[in-house]
């Protein structure tokens, strides 16, 4: 089995998770409680990732991430590096791949709260943004681990957009999926198990742990 | 300071609300909003907080817009500094009860705010729960958290949304009984609502009669609820403020303008209470006749008779404005007319008596 695959797999999802939150917190809250045009539109579009193919999403992002796109252009400027078949990249990738898994969970927890906390919030003189951070965000903690628990399990496992966006390099975009895919492209089955049994054991410790912080709240 | 409001709320299901008074909120005193469930009552608590946004009309509080429709002028709650207390406390359920009462007091420096909690869990009689969380409150703890809450950034007026409907009858009873004193404590003008005579009459210096989302009435309590139909009967009931003056036989003993009566005791009655005499507990009598059961014989001018059907409804005079309900048949057999000298007998347990409590 190949350590540096599990190594980088591990990576990908700790960092996913780690920049999805903020950015997942942010998003949310016009999700949640805005009410301006095209809200449906972004709504479908934060989606999309969901029922999209994620060879169709690792297309585009191919194309829009290339050397000669404007995006990677100022990429190249800013690092002097390029955003396929690197690390940055497959990340780009990941998190948007898992927006919808990390919002779903949120968005639902959040629209949970009740809204009468937020009005006495509102008549106890605190803004909006601070009635989110003070009311809403630590009422709708669950939802927040949620998604962060199922945004990182789904990351762990990529495959597809990565083998896009990434290709195959060896320590730097071979996550364990595609490590997996090789080995039984190559036959060496016994590896092969392995990296499965890997997944298979993240995947159950992952579920495992989400079932048990729901049965710790409803007792 | 004085807040005029005046304003149009079309609510959707309710009836639309056509909203106009003044409350003075230069000194303590306690405004009720009374009248029947679904009459827009709390749609105007909300639109004065801010909750919600009215279609027409304005709101001022001095100098200072807090609505206006004509200028798009809106004033945002988190700025009016106007308390809430919500019929079912709504505490934050992820904070301590020493938390929620602080949770307005952000802006504090945290020995004023320490300070300020530690005086109004006090106040409201919850010191020893401060540590808990709303999940371990009964209700009335709850309601007593919600208020020491709303009070805690000293706001311009508090509203009350029927802060006794959720608790059983000895808990609302006994808030009841602490609210008029801790608002008074706090020089705190508030607004409440309810649907509850008992509230409306112990707790409030005027009362705001509303119906069908319009202001009918605006007066002392005791004057306002006189002659307004109850919901538990036919008859209407006469409401007048009374001296408590000592207790005979396990009988209060009180006195209303020039009359006594007596009437049973229902506890805690201090100095001063409002008396409720149903219409249905006054009878009348030519004078010069036996011995009877009732307590409370008034001698008594008839002002007025008004003929319902098979009941006639007689306004007297007996020191005070006060109701009869009568059968016709037995009217006609007295041949009651306007400017007859009669006695009223009131039976003492047809008096309710609710303690006033300054």
């Amino acid at each position: 089995m190949e350590w540096s695959a599990a190594v980088l797999s591990l990576r990908l999802a700790l960092c996913s998770v780690a920049v999805l939150a903020p950015l997942g917190v942010a998003l949310a809250w016009p999700l949640v409680f805005g009410r301006f045009r095209g809200k449906a539109v972004l709504d479908t579009l934060l989606l999309m990732p969901l029922v999209l193919p994620p060879t169709v999403l690792g297309f585009y992002l191919l194309l829009a991430c290339g050397p000669r796109s404007p995006l990677g252009r100022v990429w190249a400027a800013l690092t002097g590096g390029t955003l396929v078949f690197s690390f940055s990249g497959l990340l780009v990738a990941s998190v948007l791949l898992n927006l919808p898994f990390f919002l779903q969970p949120l968005v639902a927890a959040l629209g949970g709260v009740d809204r009468r906390l937020l009005e006495v919030s509102a008549t106890l003189g605190e803004s909006r943004a601070r009635t989110y951070l003070r009311v809403s965000l630590p009422l709708a903690w669950r939802g927040l681990l949620s998604g962060a628990i199922l945004a990182f399990a789904h990351s762990l496992g990529e495959f597809g957009v990565a083998l896009m966006v990434g290709g195959d390099l060896p320590g730097r975009t071979r996550t364990l999926s595609i490590s997996l895919f090789d080995q039984v492209q190559a036959y060496d089955l016994e590896a092969a198990h392995r990296t499965a049994l890997l997944l298979l054991g993240f995947a159950f410790l992952v579920l495992f742990a989400t079932a048990w912080l729901r049965g710790k709240d409803h007792p | 300071m004085r807040l005029h409001a005046d304003f149009l709320k079309r609510h959707p299901g309710g009836p639309s609300i056509r909203a106009r008074f003044d409350l003075d909120l230069g000194r303590f005193c306690v405004t009720v909003l009374f009248g029947p469930s679904g009459c827009g009552k709390t749609t105007v608590l909300r639109v004065l907080s801010g909750l919600e946004r009215p279609e027409g009309g304005a709101i001022r509080l001095d100098g200072e817009t807090w609505f206006q429709a004509e200028r798009n002028g809106w004033l945002d709650p988190a700025r009016r500094r106007v308390g809430h207390v919500f019929q079912d406390s709504a505490l934050f359920p992820h904070l301590t009860v020493a938390e929620n009462v602080g949770y307005g007091l952000r802006t504090w420096s945290a020995g004023a705010r320490a300070a300020r909690v530690q005086e109004l869990l006090e106040r409201v009689g919850v010191v020893e729960l401060a540590r808990r969380r709303p999940g371990a409150l009964s209700g009335g703890q709850k309601q007593r958290v919600a208020l020491a809450r709303a009070l805690a950034p000293k706001p311009r007026l508090l509203l009350l949304d029927e802060p006794f409907a959720a608790l059983d009858r000895p808990a609302a009873e006994q808030l009841r009984r602490e609210l008029r004193t801790l608002l008074q404590a706090e020089a705190m003008p508030a607004l409440v609502v309810t649907h509850h005579r008992g509230d409306a009459l112990s707790l409030g210096d005027r009362l705001l009669l509303m119906d069908q989302g319009r202001i009918l009435q605006d007066g002392r309590p005791e004057e306002v609820l006189t002659g307004l139909a109850g919901a538990d009967g036919p008859g209407a009931e006469s409401i007048v403020r009374a001296r408590c003056a000592g207790r005979v036989e396990g009988l209060l003993r009180l006195e209303a303008g020039s009359a006594v009566l007596f009437a049973a005791d229902p506890g805690a009655v201090g100095e001063q209470a409002h008396l409720c005499i149903r219409s249905e507990g006054v009878a009348l009598e030519r004078p010069g006749s036996g011995l009877l059961s009732h307590r409370n014989v008034l001698p008594v001018r008839v002002l007025d008779l008004l003929q319902e059907g098979a009941l006639t409804r007689v306004r007297l005079d007996g020191g005070f404005p006060l109701e009869a309900l009568l059968t016709t048949w037995a009217c006609n057999d007295l041949q009651v007319k306007v400017g007859d000298s009669l006695q009223a007998l009131v039976k003492a347990t047809a008096i309710r008596v609710i303690p006033i409590h300054d």
